[in-house]
C-alpha cells in the first residue's frame, strides 16, 4: 500500500533542484544530520526535518504569511530512517521549489513508511551487526585500529545514501525512493545479514580460545552458552540482564578461584 | 591527570558521544566499541576501553536505535566502563577484573541512560511546541533554537549521567584493590556477550545458524593453523 503511494505521489516534476547549487545540496546534507535532534513523543523527527529544509524556505524567498505555512507544513509528524530521510527531503525541497505545496504533505507521508522500514532493516538491522562483529573480531585479534574499520563499514554507505537520496530526490521527486525500495534492498539485507552471522561465527571461536590456539573442550562452552543465550532470547530476557549476569559471574570467579579452572 | 580531572573529561566525552547516538550524526562513534577505545584513550589504556567497549558492542548489538525503541545508551555505557576499568587499571589491579567491573557498570549506566532518553523524548515535545509556536509568527527562530537546545539538553544528559555514575562507581577502585584476586578467566567474560550477540545475529532462519557454525569452524581452524 505505502509503495503504491510513493508510486503514486511521483507525479511532482521536478528539476527545480537545479536552483539549489552544489553549495545547497551540502547544506541540505549537513543539516540532515540533526533529522533527530528534537526527536519528541508528538511529532517525533518534525523539528528536525523543518530544519532541514529551512534552505528551500530561503530560496523561494516567500513572505510572512508564507513563510508560516511552510513551517506548519514541515512541522507536522514524520518519522523515518534518519539515513533514507534525504530521498524525502530532497523530494519534498523540489516540490516545494516547484510550487507544489498541496502535495508535500502526502508526499512526505506516503515516503516516510515504506523508507523507515527500507533504512532500518539495512543500515540498523544489518549492516551495523556486520561492522560490530567484523570490528570485535578484530578487536579480539588485538588490532587497536579496530574502531576505525567498524565506523567505516557503516559509514560510508551512509553517506553515500545521503548525498544520493537527496541529489535523486531533487531530480526525481517521490519516484526517487524506488531506487532503494525494490528487491535488490531485500537481495542485500539477507546478503548483508548472512555475512554478519558468518562473522558471528568468528568472534564466537576468537572469544572462546585458550591464549592463542583452540581446545576442543571449548566446543562445549561454546555450545553451552549457545543454548543458554537462545533460551534467554526465547524467554525475552533483555541481553543487559543475561550480560550482566555473566560479567557478575566472571567477576565472582575471579574474586574468589585461583588460576587454572576451565575457563580461565 | 588526577582522578577528578579524568572523570571529568570523560563526562565531557560521554555528553558529546550520547549526541552521536540519535541526536546527531549516527556516525557510530556512539557505539560501544568506538566509544569505549575513545575513552580508554582519555583514560590513558585503549587496550583495555577496547576490550570493554567490544564486550558492551556485544551484549547490546541486538538492540536497535529505531523509532520510538527503548535502547541502552551504548555511548554513556562504554565511556563509564572504560573510564572505571582504565581508573581501575591505574590502581593495579588486573586487568580481567578491570574489564569485568568496567562492563558489569557500564550495564547499568547504558540501562540508566536508556531511561533518561525516554524522559529527554517526553522533555523534546516542549521544544517542538515552542518551534511550532513561534512558526505560527512566521518566524523559523523557533526551529533553529529547538534544534540548539535540543542538541544542548542531550550533551548535557550524557555528561551529567556519566559523571554520577562513575562517580559513584569510583569507591569500587578501593574495594577491589584490596582484595586478592584469582585467575584472569577470559573465556567466562566473553562467553555471555558472544552468545547473546551470536544468537541475535542468527535470528530465526536455519541458513544463518548454518553460516554462524560455518564461520564458527573456520575461526577455529584458523587458530589451529596460526
Amino acid at each position: 500500500m505505502a509503495r503504491n503511494g510513493v508510486q503514486q505521489n511521483a507525479k511532482t516534476d521536478v528539476g527545480a533542484g537545479g536552483r539549489l547549487g552544489v553549495g545547497g545540496r551540502y547544506g541540505i546534507l549537513w543539516r540532515s544530520f540533526f533529522l533527530q535532534s528534537v526527536w519528541n513523543t508528538r511529532g517525533m523527527q518534525n523539528v528536525g526535518f523543518c530544519f532541514a529544509m529551512l534552505p528551500f524556505l530561503r530560496l523561494k524567498g516567500t513572505d510572512e504569511k508564507s513563510a508560516r505555512a511552510f513551517l506548519k507544513r514541515h512541522l507536522g509528524f514524520f518519522n523515518t530512517n534518519p539515513v533514507l530521510a534525504s530521498y524525502v527531503l530532497g523530494a519534498a525541497g523540489a516540490a516545494e521549489l516547484a510550487g507544489d505545496e498541496r502535495s508535500v504533505e502526502d508526499m512526505k507521508r506516503a515516503m516516510a513508511g515504506p523508507l523507515g522500514m527500507a533504512g532500518d532493516a539495512l543500515l540498523w538491522g544489518s549492516v551495523r551487526p556486520l561492522a560490530g562483529f567484523v570490528g570485535v573480531a578484530l578487536a579480539l585479534s588485538g588490532r587497536a585500529w579496530a574502531p576505525f574499520v567498524f565506523v567505516g563499514i557503516y559509514c560510508v554507505p551512509q553517506l553515500v545514501l545521503r548525498v544520493r537520496g537527496i541529489a535523486a530526490g531533487l531530480e526525481r521527486g517521490a519516484s526517487s525512493a524506488k531506487e532503494v525500495l525494490g528487491d535488490g534492498l531485500a537481495k542485500a539485507v539477507r546478503a548483508v545479514r548472512a555475512a554478519a552471522a558468518f562473522a558471528a561465527g568468528i568472534v564466537l571461536a576468537l572469544a572462546v580460545r585458550e591464549g592463542e590456539s583452540f581446545q576442543p573442550s571449548r566446543l562445549i562452552v561454546a555450545g553451552v552458552v549457545l543454548v543458554l543465550a537462545y533460551a534467554a532470547a526465547r524467554l525475552r530476557v533483555p541481553s543487559t540482564v543475561v550480560g550482566a549476569i555473566g560479567a557478575i559471574g566472571a567477576l565472582v570467579l575471579m574474586l574468589t578461584v585461583p588460576n587454572g579452572g576451565w575457563l580461565d | 591527570m588526577s582522578d577528578v580531572v579524568l572523570v571529568l573529561a570523560l563526562a565531557v566525552l560521554g555528553g558529546a558521544l550520547t549526541i552521536d547516538t540519535t541526536a546527531a550524526f549516527q556516525s557510530m562513534l556512539s557505539q560501544a566499541l568506538a566509544a569505549g577505545a575513545l575513552a580508554g584513550l582519555v583514560a590513558g589504556d585503549v587496550g583495555l576501553g577496547l576490550i570493554v567497549g567490544a564486550t558492551l558492542q556485544l551484549v547490546w548489538m541486538g538492540a536497535l536505535p529505531v523509532g520510538a525503541a527503548a535502547f541502552p545508551d551504548a555511548a554513556v555505557g562504554a565511556v563509564v566502563g572504560a573510564g572505571l576499568a582504565g581508573l581501575l587499571a591505574r590502581s593495579g589491579i588486573g586487568t580481567g577484573l578491570c574489564v569485568a567491573s568496567g562492563v558489569l557498570v557500564g550495564l547499568a549506566a547504558g540501562a540508566l541512560g536508556q531511561r533518561v532518553t525516554m524522559r529527554l523524548r517526553r522533555f523534546n515535545v516542549r521544544l517542538a511546541d515552542l518551534a511550532v509556536r513561534r512558526a505560527d509568527e512566521g518566524s523559523a527562530a523557533g526551529v533553529r533554537g529547538a534544534v540548539a537546545l535540543g542538541l544542548g539538553a542531550r550533551f548535557a544528559t550524557g555528561a551529567l549521567l556519566t559523571l554520577v555514575v562513575l562517580g559513584a562507581a569510583l569507591p569500587l577502585a578501593g574495594g577491589l584493590a584490596s582484595m586478592r584476586p584469582g585467575g584472569e578467566y577470559a573465556t567466562a567474560l566473553w562467553a555471555a556477550p558472544v552468545a547473546v550477540a551470536s544468537v541475535a545475529a542468527a535470528g530465526r532462519r536455519k541458513l544463518t545458524w548454518f553460516l554462524l557454525a560455518a564461520g564458527f569452524l573456520v575461526g577455529v581452524a584458523v587458530l589451529a593453523i596460526v
